[in-house]
């Protein structure tokens, strides 16, 4: 009998057809502007030097950019009639379907764009590095290393943004993007509200308050923050896969 | 290979389908006719799957369709009406959605695109409707699925276009697949569908095929109005008329005749064609 729920050949014939996208075109984009800010300290900050934290920095935010849109644009059939006849369709299952969508969002695309930028820092450096005092471009501090990316805050930070990116991609039809920025500030205040409202009770008759021991509570709200975040993306992705298995075409 | 029983559906509180049962086999191409709203894109969408029955069973291929398993959607491929092409080659595209359908014929889709005047290298954004309507065609034929549904593909093509597209039918048409054809536009398809399917808003008015039509109903273009006659419409001709057949006589059968006459006749035609 066949297996109707996952098979890798199927998974990856959904994988190549949904690469049919380009997706490093699409991480391209943000390389364009990583070179534009580039250009800016070029022309703005002239006989600076370019710090290693700040350009990291630089790199990260628009990796978290990169892979809050990627989704929505790899995937807009998802806001078309048409489109969604055509996802549904697919002669795939729907768990290769979305492990596909995942791969790609989640670990395609950021690596794409996180090697092009690392590729790209690494020539400007190159050509432009540090001269000492010759120097008349800008100058670059140095080489970029992968132990200068904070991967423990990337991750998790990309995960959940992936997540509300699927989610949100999948359930609005218009003004996706806009829709689930809001979406995901409203959702983060509220968390932040209930994570302080707990600390405030479990932390209310501590003596370590009183002691002045914030570190304690500090690395204890970091730690609910994260379990947090991480069970709501986890649901965010079940939901998304719910609402992707349902999908009806009036 | 197609069988509806008893299918109940509804968009909220309009009803569409009401205890509608079909029964359509392989190796045929049906015409699915009907007025405007009555629920053919409906029916295509749920024999693919796209929507679930509110009520009653339906099954393809002996699968569920809403289920989507992929052993079923291989076996079946749907021309909507309002086809979209995305911003990529038509050959490229074919190509790679072709992988996953096991009968896919590359070289079939070549002569078919090279009959319709299509390049393959041009991406779907950029070709007319038109074009794009015979691009989607042509992989939709290539594709040899068990089931093919076609909602109104004649609409946008040109009148070269729509011989063109009778003969490719006929050619590729295999013994083992079931093609359904819905459209208005039935003088585009006279001659290629066989069986004929009417539908209204209760139901299934006609399933026959066209030799068992012409074995109830005779056409004939009379000088005169023939009030007896199940429906008569003036023409240039004269009367175009359609009466039960009581001689036997066999005459060819206009669909747009049968349509109209079968809207007017709603009782008859049930008591006539049901099939028990």
């Amino acid at each position: 009998m066949e297996n109707n729920i996952f098979s890798f050949d199927r998974f990856f014939k959904v994988l190549k057809y949904d690469l049919r996208f380009r997706v490093l075109g699409f991480a391209l984009l943000f390389i364009v502007l990583l070179v534009s800010v580039h250009l800016f300290y070029f022309l703005f900050y002239n006989m600076g030097e370019l710090r290693i934290v700040a350009r990291v920095q630089i790199i990260q935010f628009l990796l978290f950019c990169c892979s809050f849109i990627a989704p929505f644009k790899i995937y807009k059939e998802f806001r078309s009639r048409h489109g969604q006849a055509s996802f549904i369709m697919l002669p795939a299952s729907v768990f290769e379907k979305f492990a596909s969508m995942f791969v790609i969002s989640l670990m395609l695309v950021p690596l794409a764009f996180l090697l092009m930028s690392l590729a790209l820092d690494y020539f400007a450096v190159l050509l432009f590095g540090n001269m000492g005092d010759d120097g008349f471009f800008l100058r670059y501090e140095g080489f970029i290393s992968p132990a200068d990316i904070d991967f423990s805050l990337c991750c998790p930070v990309i995960f959940t943004l992936v997540s509300a990116a699927i989610f949100g991609n999948a359930i609005f039809k218009k003004r996706a993007v806009a829709k689930t920025m809001l979406c995901v500030i409203a959702m983060a205040y509220i968390l932040s509200e209930a994570v302080t409202l707990i600390t405030n009770f479990i932390f209310w008759n501590d003596e370590r308050v009183y002691t002045g021991t914030w570190r304690v509570i500090h690395e204890y709200v970091q730690d609910i923050s994260e379990k947090v975040c991480l069970v709501f993306s986890v649901l965010l992705y079940a939901f998304a896969y719910w609402r992707i298995k349902k999908m009806r075409i009036s | 290979m197609i069988s509806i029983r008893d299918a109940q559906f509804s968009y909220g509180r309009h009803k569409v389908f009401d205890n509608v049962s079909l029964q359509l086999e392989q190796g045929k191409i049906y015409g699915l006719l009907g007025e405007n709203g009555v629920g053919k894109s409906t029916l295509f969408k749920i024999l693919s799957g796209l929507l679930r029955l509110h009520g009653g069973e339906c099954t393809v291929c002996s699968e569920v369709p809403y289920k989507r398993n992929p052993s079923f959607l291989r076996e079946i491929y749907y021309i909507p009406e309002d086809f979209a092409g995305e911003n990529i080659e038509v050959g490229r595209y074919a190509m790679q959605i072709g992988k996953f359908y096991p009968n896919f014929s590359p070289d079939r889709l070549q002569y078919i695109l090279s009959e319709f005047g299509v390049d393959p290298n041009a991406k779907f954004t950029k070709l007319s409707h038109g074009q794009q309507k015979k691009a989607i065609i042509a992989l939709a034929l290539s594709l040899r699925t068990k089931v093919l549904l076609m909602d109104e593909p004649s609409n946008g093509l040109d009148i070269p276009s729509k011989a063109l597209l009778r003969r490719l039918i006929a050619e590729n048409a295999s013994d083992d697949q079931l093609i359904i054809i819905s459209t208005h536009q039935v003088k585009d398809l006279e001659n290629l569908i066989d069986p004929i399917i009417i539908m209204d808003r209760e139901g299934v008015l006609l399933n026959a095929s066209i030799g068992e039509i012409a074995e109830k109903l005779s056409f004939s273009v009379e000088p005169k109005y023939n009030d007896r006659a199940l429906y008569c419409q003036q023409d240039l001709r004269g009367y175009l008329t359609v009466k039960q057949n009581i001689d036997g006589d066999e005459t060819p059968v206009d669909l747009e005749l049968l349509f109209n006459c079968a809207l007017q006749n709603k009782a008859l035609f049930k008591e006539i064609f049901n099939k028990k």
